[in-house]
């Protein structure tokens, strides 16, 4: 009897050591690694006159009507003054003169008591007055602040937003005139051969380099009908090497991918 | 407004067509099997290594040849390659002596050929899926290329209709194509890797038991023609 190392196949630890190592370097591509999501993003530029802006944004909003002074409070109307009351006639019609006297003096008395509350009567109402109107002016005052603040704060977030609009609308003027006078340098460089009809145009977007260069295959969007001309333009975009950019580099980054359309005229 | 376009792995994956995925999932299983073969053997070589190095050191340490032969027959299970060598040879050589042959150069080639027909068969254990190994590592690369040019073929297809030809109309085809490739390489690469090492392995026990071989049959040659001692 001979003995030999048996010849078995993978055991099952192998196989789950094999799996592990799959499932590990599955989690490192998925996991590890940053899959790009999205891959085009097409530059977008808003172009709008500043002119016209001006216009919209000086148009001052309406001025709110801020809170209006409450409106002055009625007078109160005076007090009827009480009536002083009346004597019983009964005991004016048989009269003494002491009696008369007496009545005289009485009336007197209630005369001169009457006058003195009446007076009293009268500062009190004043004071109270003086005291109402003091409050309202205060309120009238305060409420006059806070308008004015409310003023004063609306006033400062327009001038910002106004401030923003500008500047971002100057760079899209920047990079219009930048354009334009990318389009003028190549078509001053750009020989047209004869033949080519008028009107036709040529969309291309070029990728610029920061030195103003153009990496060479042009891609061309909408092919203009005329080969000649697409060829010429070329040409030219070549010949104008380097492109007319802007000094600052965030200006500069808008024109990576240039897209221009090119015109034929006479 | 941006055109959004995932291309993540799985999307790859998933997104690809029929026979590209029937490719993938067959690299797939080629690369499970030749890892779970690398392991298997990694653990194999090392014991047989271990088992080869402690057997030379309890030969040449003793003198008792028959000792050492009752061991090798006791245990079984748990010897190696060079034991079971050892074993035949000397058990060859009991049975030319108990025959009472005295022709020591007919003994002798006996216990030669004895060991070397274990010497195969052991040989023929240790490399079994060496050979599958080697094939993972020279086929999966054509395999994952076949994918990829298929994949690529019908990435162009589908630009017929298409008037404007761009990257993007072919980009995530050729990406899409490309996986397979990139999984035939993965499947590829630690089997060659492998391959060659436990190759070397091999050849280096072999040289091991070979020299042992010689050196085992001068000793039996010797305890043939005088019966006593070493």
């Amino acid at each position: 009897m001979v003995t030999v190392t048996s010849d078995k196949g993978a055991q099952w630890w192998a196989w789950l050591l094999a799996m592990a190592v799959h499932v590990m370097f599955a989690l490192v591509l998925i996991l590890g690694v940053a899959w790009p999501r999205h891959v085009t993003t097409p530059m977008e530029a808003e172009l709008w006159s500043t002119k016209d802006m001006d216009a919209t944004m000086t148009r001052v909003p309406p001025p709110q009507p801020a809170n209006p002074p409450p409106p002055p409070k009625a007078e109160p109307a005076p007090r009827p003054t009480p009536v002083p009351p009346l004597l019983p006639k009964s005991e004016l019609t048989p009269k003494s003169e002491d009696a008369r006297d007496v009545d005289i003096a009485l009336k007197k008395k209630q005369e001169k008591e009457e006058k003195a509350r009446k007076q009293a009567e009268q500062h009190k109402r004043e004071m109270e007055q003086e005291a109402r109107q003091m409050k309202a002016d205060a309120l009238r005052e305060q409420l006059a602040d806070e308008a004015a603040q409310s003023a004063r704060d609306e006033a400062r977030r327009d001038q910002a937003a106004r401030l923003a609009l500008k500047a971002h609308a100057a760079q899209a003027t920047l990079i219009d005139r930048y354009k334009q006078a990318i389009i003028r340098k190549i078509r001053n460089n750009t020989q047209v051969p004869d033949g080519v009809p008028d009107g036709v145009s040529l969309e291309v977007d070029l990728t610029v380099l920061p030195t103003g260069e153009v990496l060479m295959p042009v891609k061309i969007i909408k092919s203009s009908a005329s080969p000649a001309y697409d060829r010429a333009v070329i040409q030219g975009i070549m010949r104008s090497q380097p492109l007319p950019l802007p000094d600052d580099p965030d200006l500069r980054r808008e024109f990576r991918t240039t897209h221009l359309q090119l015109k034929h005229e006479k | 407004m941006s055109v959004t376009t995932d291309i993540s792995l799985i999307s790859l994956i998933i997104g690809a067509s029929v026979l590209v995925q029937i490719v993938m999932g067959l690299l797939l299983l080629v690369s499970l099997m030749s890892w779970a073969y690398i392991f298997s053997k990694m653990v194999t070589l090392q014991k047989a290594k271990r088992q080869t190095a402690q057997f030379e050191d309890g030969f040449w340490n003793s003198s008792d040849l028959q000792s050492l032969y009752l061991r090798a027959t006791a245990n079984n299970g748990q010897t190696g390659s060079l034991e079971h060598i050892f074993e035949s040879g000397y058990r060859e050589f009991q049975r030319h002596r108990s025959s009472g042959t005295q022709d020591s150069t007919a003994v002798t080639s006996g216990v030669q050929r004895a060991m070397k027909a274990t010497y195969q068969r052991e040989m023929d254990a240790l490399e079994s899926h060496l050979a599958f190994l080697a094939t993972v590592g020279s086929v999966s690369p054509y395999v994952g290329l076949f994918g990829t040019v298929w994949g690529i073929m019908n990435a162009f297809r589908s630009l017929t209709n298409v008037g404007q030809a761009t990257l993007s109309n072919v980009a995530p085809g050729i990406a899409e194509a490309l996986v397979t490739t990139a999984m035939g390489l993965f499947a590829a690469i630690p089997a060659v890797v492998a391959y060659n090492r436990y190759a070397n392995e091999i050849d280096r026990l072999s040289i091991r038991f070979e020299s042992f071989m010689e050196e085992f049959s001068n000793i039996l040659q010797r305890q043939a023609r005088f019966p006593l001692g070493r």
